[in-house]
């Protein structure tokens, strides 16, 4: 094996030079893990640690790779700004990382076609700040901007910023260009036209797969003109859920707002442990307006008043810039532990407060901490992110891991879903998708039948193990661990047991 | 909608490279107008196939049924195929995967024209009747049958204050399955058709139920993308029976603007301001003097005539048809007129039904700027071939119009095939244009369009293994009889 490595590893080193292949065990050691706490014991099932680490700078270094790999067998991983959530862009298995940060360049931004041409790991706040400078604007975007790359986000096919006026990602994908499996490159669609369905577009396919079924080098998106105004704007609620009658009027208003986020009480709390400037806990309803400055400020006049029927009370205009700057730092609460669990997802708004009071309800079982906030995805839909603070150093994984499971069930009865596949969360797919997650190991099958590309995730959790038996987690018995550690933690706290978390929350001054 | 059907028989009969250069043009033209003296004989025999028995379904409930039934769960002795044939080949061995023989569906109204490959025997099922059209009222959501008119979900819809997200890019009473079954398209101004379906459900080839989204949400970071993949491809793997329609709230004031124009020069202009000024519209549709008149009661406002959906309340709707009537430079009239959409449902299927006689050969897609010059090489197209010419089209707000050149002539397929090449040709001369329809699509020698082609080919054989939906037709000579009349 050592052999093989070595081999392997001068191979690498005359595709990219030695400057851009790393074998060491602490630069692996940082690509272990992405933005989420893995619980140090998961390390017995999965080999977290890439075997190598390769940075290429060209599509045709991505290609080489890709040939290469064909080669020696071990699995390729792409890799993003690792801001992830579910170990997408983890290594189940070791193999070869691909850091696509040093494919970074703006390539091209055509104020005449209103597009951008990208490199994939450009950050989505680069590409921001390239189009507002020519001139034009980048309408949506990750809450993880400053890190999230522009391939990391699109092959996750998450929410973001702007969803409700813009969409996704997605929406604003003019054309990728992938790099198959055989080693060679498809354009999806066409650079300069919106092509939609036509031509058979094949960019809606690579959007969410997580490098599994391609690796995404180039993006062409398609821009906006630059707003005249954005025009933030914020309304006080004894809690969210309080403020759900206004949501409802919102979406069946006439102004289309840009941005609508929700900040529960709980996620304020959080914030005065970390910053003691933060508005005082209570339900936060953040509007934000974006075109010509009479459009704006037509809709604050409508929007002050549907809120003002609902009892909702419309905070300082400086609060409601400090909430929308601070829309890229929403979990500054990260230090006080070192290590956070975010949960994802999205119900239809009708059902918005019933998972509110479901998620209430688990978190008061289990008695944690968990912050709430969350933001509309559409005049039909919003997506909810509480989370929970976290120790990633400590060996054993967390009792409050269970939380995620029970969450997930909420948004599943609620007729939603959870957000997010990667590596841990594989085992939602088949109660999402019912009879349809039967298509998903035909197309991972059809587009990379010898499973090069950011192996074992999607439609199944494979292990390091690669004897019969062991080779594979069943999908149908990965929760039950973690349904196990919640039961655990719901007898603790029935015994009044309070964890560290709950003692360090207490001593910032975070309410119970 | 289908695609794999025609694709792949041209495929395989050009698969030797040095044809491929050579006859697939002239090949292509063949096997369109059915001219069986220049075709070998195993196409012809492909071309003239056609389905065993067509089914008329009116729920889901009937379209497993048909499923089952090509599957051999249910007898297919009426239907002249042993049933234990098919049973024991596609459930159990996948070997039926060499049969061309399955379920293939017939959208409610073709725009355009009919595929070259005719289904291969089997069944097919008529999806017209399932026209369920169900909006709660509570979320802004509808569910349609896979033969609902867009037209019922549209009055529907208005009678609980919603709109529906899009509108169809031609007048014509298509169902709103057919984006999907058919080659009907839908767009507004904000959004494309894909981005406005929640969740398609179908009956899978194995006879289960799959919904491909989520019915009430949108289905982010949820894996593999199949929602879009089902709008897009989703009659090659399964049969449609349900979509999910994401809906809007209807604004207190709704008025559709109408500018006249005499040069279309102008008219391109005016859109591309109007698409960088951040202004939203509901709608924004374009016809010549003749296709206006078809859908409006009135006189043309102009020989081009544009109609903008605009919306909100007082002082918005004030704002944005200031706004709108700025970035409309040069136009000869301006007025108002009431929707098309808001036409009473007979008249509405009067008007629909006579553009539907009308020749469309499918969708130029196209920069705002370059609308001119493709209005020009349109009115150039039909008079060099002796038929009127015109056309209807929509603008988005990405700075794209969507044009759709219609020929009042018959509907005879050689006459459109030459109609069809004479557009490809013209779009490709306007440079940065695309062309989107079928024939356009088996034409396409780009190399990234034939990767794209040969994964698509992948994925549909892989998703339907048992080629049971849409079969491909199979390219090869009759079998030998060694024995004519049997052996005594």
């Amino acid at each position: 094996m050592g052999n093989r490595l070595d081999y392997t590893y001068r191979r690498l080193v005359n595709i990219l030079g030695p400057d851009r292949v790393s074998r060491s065990h602490f630069e692996t050691f940082l690509y272990s893990h992405d933005f989420a706490a893995i619980p140090k014991i998961a390390a017995v099932q999965f080999k977290f640690e890439p075997d190598f680490v390769v940075l290429p700078r060209t599509t045709e270094e991505v290609v080489r790779l890709v040939r290469f790999e064909g080669e020696n067998l071990l699995p390729l991983v792409p890799r993003g700004g690792g801001t992830g959530l579910y170990g997408g862009s983890v290594p189940n298995r070791g193999g070869i990382l691909v850091d696509f940060r040093k494919m970074n360049r703006v390539i091209k931004v055509d104020p005449q076609t209103r597009t951008m041409m990208v490199e994939a790991g450009a950050t989505w706040q680069e590409a921001y700040d390239r189009a507002w400078t020519a001139g034009l604007f980048l309408p949506v975007y990750p809450y993880f901007a400053l890190g999230s790359t522009i391939g990391g986000w699109i092959a996750s096919g998450g929410v973001g910023i702007g969803a409700y006026k813009y969409g996704t990602s997605r929406d604003i994908l003019l054309n990728a260009e992938v790099v198959l499996e055989d080693g060679t490159t498809v354009q999806t669609a066409s650079d300069r036209l919106d092509l939609g369905t036509a031509d058979l577009n094949l960019g809606s396919l690579y959007w969410g797969s997580e490098g599994t079924l391609g690796i995404l080098t180039r993006v062409t998106l398609r821009l906006s003109p630059r707003p005249e105004e954005i025009r933030p704007l914020a309304y006080a609620f004894p809690s969210i859920e309080d403020a759900v009658p206004a949501l409802r009027d919102l979406a069946a208003s006439p102004v289309t707002p840009y941005h609508v986020g929700l900040v529960d009480a709980s996620h304020l709390e959080f914030l005065k442990a970390v910053h003691w400037e933060a508005p005082e806990p209570s339900g936060i309803v953040s509007v934000t307006l974006e075109g010509p400055k009479d459009e704006c400020a037509e809709g604050e006049k409508v929007v002050d008043a549907l809120m003002r029927e609902n009892e909702g009370g419309k905070l300082a205009g400086e609060t409601a810039k400090a909430l929308w700057g601070e829309r890229l730092y929403q979990y500054p609460t990260r230090r006080i532990s070192r290590g956070l669990v975010i949960c994802e997802g999205i119900v239809p708004l009708a059902k918005f407060s019933d998972a509110l009071e479901e998620t209430r309800e688990v978190q008061r079982r289990m008695g944690m901490e968990v912050g709430i906030h969350a933001a509309l995805v559409d005049a039909n839909s919003v997506a909810i992110y509480p989370y929970f603070l976290d120790d990633a150093t400590s060996p054993m994984p967390p009792a409050r891991l269970g939380f995620v499971v029970k969450f997930r069930k909420i948004t599943m009865d609620l007729g939603g879903h959870p957000l997010g596949v990667g590596l841990f969360m594989v085992f939602n797919v088949p109660a999402m998708h019912g009879n349809a997650y039967r298509y998903f190991r035909p197309i991972k099958e059809a587009l990379d039948p010898n499973e090069r590309l950011n192996p074992g995730k999607m439609h199944e959790i494979r292990t390091r193990f690669r004897f019969p038996g062991l080779r594979r987690v069943p999908l149908m018995i990965a929760p039950i661990p973690l349904r196990a550690l919640g039961g655990a933690k719901r007898i603790a706290s029935s015994i009044r047991v309070r964890d560290k978390f709950q003692r360090k929350y207490a001593s910032r001054g975070g309410k119970r | 909608m289908g695609l794999v059907r025609d694709l792949k028989l041209v495929q395989d009969a050009t698969a030797i490279p040095a044809l491929r250069e050579v006859v697939r043009e002239h090949l292509i033209r063949a096997l369109f107008v059915r001219d069986e003296r220049a075709l070998p004989k195993d196409v012809v025999r492909i071309l003239r196939q056609k389905a065993d028995v067509v089914v008329r379904v009116k729920d889901e409930v009937e379209v497993r049924e048909v499923v089952r039934i090509v599957n051999g769960e249910q007898t297919t002795v009426n239907l002249g195929r042993p049933a234990d044939e098919f049973h024991y080949y596609r459930t159990r061995l996948g070997l039926a995967k060499d049969q061309p023989w399955g379920v293939s569906t017939k959208p409610s109204t073709l725009v355009t024209y009919d595929w070259i490959v005719p289904p291969q025997g089997g069944i097919q099922v008529d999806l017209s009747a399932f026209d369920e059209v169900e909006v709660d009222g509570v979320n802004y959501a509808a569910r349609l049958g896979a033969g609902a008119k867009w037209k019922a979900l549209y009055d529907r819809a208005g009678e609980l204050g919603m709109l529906p997200s899009v509108y169809p890019s031609v007048p014509v009473d298509v169902a709103v399955a057919d984006g999907i079954v058919g080659d009907a398209k839908f767009r507004s101004y904000a959004s494309p058709f894909v981005s406005a379906v929640y969740d398609v459900r179908g009956v899978a080839a194995n006879g289960m139920r799959v919904n491909c989204g989520f019915e009430y949400v949108p289905n982010h970071a949820t894996g593999y993308n199949l929602k879009d993949l089902a709008v897009q491809f989703g009659a090659d793997f399964l049969v449609p029976t349900y979509v999910w329609l994401r809906l809007l709230a209807r604004p207190p004031v709704l008025k559709n603007l109408t500018f006249g124009f005499d040069d279309p020069a102008k008219v391109a202009a005016a859109l591309d301001k109007l698409s960088r000024n951040g202004r939203p519209c509901t709608w924004l549709n374009l016809a010549d003097e003749r296709g206006w008149g078809l859908v409006h009661p009135g006189s043309p406002p102009g020989p081009i005539g544009v109609e903008v959906g605009v919306g909100g309340n007082e002082v918005l709707v004030a704002a944005r048809t200031k706004a709108l009537e700025t970035a409309m430079a040069g136009f000869t009239a301006k007025g108002e007129a009431p929707p098309p959409w808001d036409a009473k449902p007979a008249d509405y299927t009067k008007n629909a039904e006579k553009i539907a006689r009308l020749l469309f050969v499918g969708e130029i897609i196209a920069p705002a700027a370059k609308l001119g010059a493709a209005i020009e090489k349109i009115r150039a197209i039909g008079a060099s071939k002796g038929v009127r010419a015109g056309f209807f089209g929509n603008a988005r707000d990405n700075g794209h119009v969507y044009v759709s050149p219609y020929f009042e002539a018959a509907r005879d397929l050689a006459r459109t095939y030459d109609l069809s090449r004479a557009v490809a040709e013209a779009v490709r001369s306007l440079g940065e244009a695309s062309f989107d329809s079928r024939l356009s699509l088996l034409w396409n020698a780009d190399p990234h369009f034939l990767r794209r082609v040969a994964l698509l080919l992948k994925l549909e054989s892989a998703l339907d293994l048992a080629n049971a939906i849409e079969p491909a037709a199979r390219l090869e000579p009759e079998p030998v009889e060694l024995f004519p009349g049997g052996v005594a």
